[in-house]
């Protein structure tokens, strides 16, 4: 072994990002609306600006789930907060991040053309994944 | 060839560990996964990085000497 290195996940990614919320929410599959200019995000108490957006509000929930690309590049979430409360809350939220940290991981190693020799998720949640690399 | 294994934590903080590349070079081979995901948090090297430096270190003197 030779160097250790941990990494705090940042959303940064949008095909990442889509691709981590249909993983987890199969039925958002083709739902997820993706606008780099912006598109009006229906929220329970007012309409915001979001660059991604599933249309949860027409569809029993109070409003539509979204995120905006902020200044630094990162991506927010938007949501109504008993919303994110029947999702899961917290544990949402890190699902979604450890989902979008594998699909960075993967894109990047066939990016670069390394072979990836196994993925698992365990049973706590974590994602152990191999690479073998040049 | 060197092995990278990627622990991605239950909350989403991941952890790269490289097997089987001796000395500086074992950086390169993480470094592009680990821009692309967020900001690294601590980096640091283990016995095999120095082992390999302390190698180089000795072939120099033999050559000098």
């Amino acid at each position: 072994m030779s160097h250790i290195a941990q990494v705090e996940t940042e959303i940064r990614d949008l095909n990442a990002l889509v691709a981590a919320l249909e993983e987890i929410n199969p039925a958002w599959k083709e739902q997820v609306i993706v606008d780099t200019n912006g598109t009006t995000l229906h929220g329970y108490a007012e309409d915001r600006q979001a660059n991604v957006v599933i249309r949860t509000r027409s569809k029993g929930s109070f409003g539509d789930i979204g995120f905006l690309r902020t200044e630094s590049g990162k991506y927010r979430l938007i949501v109504d907060d008993l919303d994110l409360q029947h999702m899961g809350g917290k544990s949402w939220i890190d699902r979604l991040t450890r989902t979008y940290a594998k699909h960075v991981i993967l894109d990047e190693a066939e990016r670069s053309g390394q072979e990836v020799l196994s993925e698992e998720t365990r049973a706590d949640g974590s994602i152990k994944i191999m690479i073998e690399v040049d | 060839m060197p092995r990278v294994t990627v622990i991605i934590a239950p909350n989403g903080s991941t952890t790269f560990e490289v097997d089987g590349v001796k000395g500086s070079g074992c950086e390169k081979v993480t470094a592009a996964f680990q821009r692309a995901l967020g900001k690294t948090t601590s980096d640091r090297k283990t016995a095999e990085y120095y082992e390999e430096e302390t190698e180089q270190a000795a072939e120099r003197r033999l050559v000098t000497e």
